[in-house]
């Protein structure tokens, strides 16, 4: 595949084109890449196609296999896998709090804790998602890092 | 893994202090005269170790559910309520005449089974609360931060 970078003027919008047979799994990826480097993931809800901005993402969950990602009011489908995702973001305060979710910590609101060891995240629009006993230590040392 | 063996290392320990507890509690109440010897030290400690068997060997890598949980509490309640009392007593000695022991035992388990769950319960919550405080701050040194900008 050849790679063509051309300098354009200042007064014109930056953008990237594909040149492909097919678009097949492969462009998928680069186009996925590319939108999340953007700041937007892209999802689908019944048939039409979304960009979502990172930031109003709330939490990304695996369910068999198809990954949905949430925001404040929608719930979008997307093709990327969890831990593609987990990978992304991670710069972007996204991090792993159970096998199926990654969270953005930006919208939790607050902790408490659940039964057996385990944590419950308030998010800002009132749901709420499990902290499982697994990825508990790692939630808290990256919190505390933070800070 | 490591997780549940620091979790159930923590619930020995919360175990033998409740036992000792317990111990002293009851001995004061219903044998003030008893006198023990340096062997009763043990008791706390072993029955602790009894405490967490049924624990330590109901590991599961799987998420429960809420009443997936319920069901195996209850199953771990009935193994160490078997397992401390077939210590206590022997096979021999849980027979009729010996009912009260016995139950004052059970419940004795029972209450201790409840109160490391609320303890442990007790100590997320101090947890939960300082990983909130730790995640506002954060959350509020980002949006200062991008009030700068």
């Amino acid at each position: 595949m050849n790679i063509n970078v051309k300098k354009i003027g200042e007064t014109e919008e930056e953008y990237i084109e594909i040149g492909c047979h097919v678009r097949d799994g492969r462009i998928n990826d680069i186009v996925r890449f590319v939108e999340n480097l953007d700041g937007n993931i892209s999802g689908t809800k019944g048939e039409k196609k979304y960009a979502i901005p990172v930031t109003e993402i709330f939490y990304i969950e695996s369910v068999d296999n198809k990954s949905f990602i949430y925001s404040s009011k929608d719930c979008y489908e997307t093709t990327g896998k969890l831990y593609e995702f987990e990978e992304l973001l991670k710069g972007r305060n996204f991090l792993r709090i159970s096998k199926s979710v990654v969270l953005n910590i930006m919208k939790v609101e607050s902790i408490r804790p659940a039964l057996n060891g385990r944590f419950s995240c308030i998010l800002r629009n009132g749901e709420e998602v499990i902290i499982s006993r697994k990825y508990v230590n790692a939630f808290k040392e990256f919190i505390s890092k933070k800070v | 893994m490591k997780e549940h063996i620091k979790d159930n290392l923590m619930n020995f320990f919360i175990i033998v202090t409740l036992v000792n507890i317990v111990i002293f509690i009851c001995g004061s109440l219903f044998a003030p005269d008893q006198k023990i010897t340096y062997s009763a030290f043990l008791v706390p400690i072993l029955d602790g170790l009894l405490g967490i068997i049924p624990g330590l060997v109901m590991y599961s890598k799987r998420e429960l559910t809420l009443k997936q949980m319920i069901v195996r509490n209850v199953i771990q309640l009935l193994s160490i309520e078997l397992i401390i009392l077939l210590f206590t007593f022997g096979a021999s000695g849980l027979k009729f005449q010996n009912l009260t022991l016995i139950t004052a035992e059970a419940v004795s388990i029972a209450v201790i089974f409840v109160l490391v769950i609320v303890i442990r319960f007790f100590f997320d919550k101090k947890s939960a609360k300082i990983m909130t405080a730790d995640l506002k701050a954060f959350q509020e040194s980002l949006a200062a931060k991008e009030d700068q900008k």
